[in-house]
């Protein structure tokens, strides 16, 4: 398998789900690493920094995702790394009102890109290849 | 079909049992102010009767009956106004004291007993006036006011009789043509009169309070069931939203794994793993299809949980029904085509603007549509309609000539999960039509179902505009 499409960093606490996407991305070319936690995530990026990060917003606590890509945002030489959110957290603002999320939805938006889950892989697929082809 | 009337009529009933009780204690309330305005009439009615005895010729005391007059219309100005003062001040029931009621009864008394006293005594026809205020006691007053003042009416005539006969105070009787009314010469007249007459005031009295006591106790029965019934409702509506919550609870924990097996599953159909046969092909897409619609139920799910949960904050603005329609047909138009299915939209010109939650209408529109498109099969038709009716309601109608609901179905449309015979082998959630009942009883709206099973369905859902639930 070559890695012509890049290098991915998938967060995302949900192994199962992570596991999945890092299977279709890899055959698709691209270099493919998961991290279960914000820690993780972090470390991973200490050791090499990433092409993109596909961030899930709501791991162990409600905002870990949004915490984490602020974070990534703030070290000097990432402000531009590419971040993409993978979420429920449109449905949810939906669901439970936006005042529930007003810690989120009054900070500057952390990420580029949000695709709301169950996530269409063909569609996310596309974006990524749009997003890397892009650099 | 449309349980809209008696879920408004449950849950409002404890505040109309109220207000039924009050109307119930003020119309009596109101008999004390009618008395106020009956009074008013006995002075010239006094005088006129006056005036008509002299004419035939009767004699008596006519000056004395005038001067009562007079002290009738002079205590009626004090009650009047007393009442009056009451009423502005508002006890909150509309309902006069009953003290009130007492002291005008107590007024009258004395009044009836001096033209009784100037017009015969025993002998006078005038008795006759104590039988109204002993029945307007007992129905106004507690038993036991009601039980005095039956009394006080023998008790005064016997004072008044034994008085006379003593010489103690004169005796006025009334003479026509020479001739007196005068039981009090007659005594076994004089004594059955009065007995008899004791007998009617008591029994009357003791019958009509009797009656009103149990009445009344009824009607507080009825306002502490009323009270109940709101503990009841309140109890229910907690256990209503501690459902809803769990549902939601429920749905939301699903929608994590579910999106896992979903992407794992794509890895499988995606062939990423490997090739598949085609057995397993077939067998994985049949997999994959129920799991989309595991996951269209969970959605469906938390959208119904959290319509029912936030019953008290939804937002009313105003509904672009046009923009619904154009979207409608964008979405369901090339869907329906591709069944082999006509599908039109229309819309009546100037629609009245409709109030409301624009999400939850689309949701109804988009439920109803989806059926019907879904259900129907080619070379079938499917028609929405959007139109303005005569008593300003909208009426979103969506007419289909699929396989139409079964009669047996019919009254269990709305209840969650709930499919249809005929549909059972097809994909759905049995949500569709719950949300579709929630969002029309959340905007005060009804909904009739009319089908056929093998000719079609019409669904009508009329709504107001500019109002509020």
């Amino acid at each position: 398998m070559t890695t012509r499409g890049g290098d991915i960093l998938i967060v995302d606490d949900d192994v199962d789900l992570s596991d999945s996407l890092r299977i279709i991305l890899e055959h698709h070319g691209f270099q493919v690493r998961t991290a279960g936690s914000g820690d993780e995530a972090l470390a991973a990026i200490e050791s090499r920094v990433p092409d993109l990060v596909v961030l899930d917003v709501m791991m162990a606590s409600e905002n870990e995702g949004f915490e984490l890509a602020h974070t990534i945002r703030k070290r000097p030489g990432l402000e531009n790394l590419p971040i993409l959110l993978l979420t429920s957290f449109l449905h949810r603002v939906r669901e439970e009102g936006p005042e529930r999320f007003q810690n989120v939805l009054g900070r500057q938006w952390p990420a580029q890109w949000l695709f709301e889950k169950p996530v269409d892989t063909k569609r996310l697929l596309a974006k990524i290849k749009g997003i890397l082809g892009e650099r | 079909m449309n349980r809209k009337g008696e879920e408004f009529a449950l849950r409002e009933l404890p505040r109309e049992v109220e207000l039924c009780r009050q109307r119930i204690l003020g119309e009596l309330g109101e008999r004390s102010r009618w008395l106020i305005r009956l009074r008013w009439w006995i002075p010239p009615s006094l005088g006129l009767a006056t005036l008509f005895l002299s004419w035939v010729g009767v004699e008596f005391e006519a000056l004395a009956l005038l001067g009562i007059g007079i002290f009738i219309c002079g205590y009626n100005v004090f009650f009047y106004l007393r009442d009056s003062r009451l009423r502005s001040k508002g006890n909150g029931e509309n309902i006069p004291s009953q003290r009130l009621i007492a002291w005008q009864v107590g007024f009258d008394y004395v009044a009836i007993f001096l033209i009784v006293f100037y017009t015969g005594g025993i002998s006078s026809p005038f008795i006759f006036l104590f039988l109204f205020h002993v029945i307007l006691t007992a129905i106004l007053l507690p038993k036991g006011w009601a039980r005095l003042y039956a009394g006080g009416v023998p008790s005064g005539l016997l004072l008044i009789g034994v008085l006379q006969s003593l010489g103690s105070i004169p005796v006025f009787s009334l003479v026509f043509q020479s001739q007196k009314i005068a039981l009090a010469e007659h005594p076994f007249q004089g004594w059955m009169v009065f007995l008899f007459f004791t007998g009617f005031v008591l029994i009357i009295s003791f019958s009509v309070s009797g009656v009103m006591a149990v009445f009344r106790e009824r009607v507080t029965e009825l306002a502490d069931l009323s009270r109940g019934v709101a503990m009841l409702c309140e109890r229910l509506e907690g256990l209503m939203e501690e459902r809803s919550r769990f549902m939601r609870k429920v749905a939301h924990n699903l929608r994590a794994p579910l999106a896992a097996v979903t992407s794992g599953l794509e890895v499988l159909e995606g062939s990423y793993l490997g090739d598949l046969n085609e057995a397993q092909r077939n067998r994985l897409r049949r997999i994959t299809e129920r799991v989309r619609n595991l996951v269209q139920m969970v959605n469906e799910l938390m959208l119904l949980a959290r319509s029912r949960m936030e019953r008290k904050e939804m937002e009313w603005r105003p509904v672009d029904l046009d923009l619904i329609g154009r979207r409608i047909e964008q979405t369901y138009r090339a869907q329906a085509e591709k069944k082999g299915l006509t599908f039109s939209v229309e819309r009546s010109e100037g629609l009245p603007p409709l109030m409301g939650d624009e999400e939850m209408i689309e949701e109804l529109v988009e439920n109803l549509v989806s059926n019907a498109v879904k259900y129907t099969e080619a070379p079938g038709q499917v028609l929405v309609r959007f139109l303005k009716e005569a008593n300003g309601e909208v009426n979103l109608e969506v007419r289909d000539t699929g396989i139409g609901i079964p009669v047996e179905d019919q009254s269990r449309l709305f209840t969650e999960f709930h499919r249809g015979r005929n549909v059972r082998k097809l994909d759905g959630t049995g949500l569709g039509l719950a949300i579709v009942k929630e969002v029309v009883d959340r905007h005060g709206g009804r909904i009739t179902i009319g089908s056929e099973e093998g000719k079609g369905t019409t669904v009508r859902v009329y709504l107001p505009t500019r109002t509020r639930v």
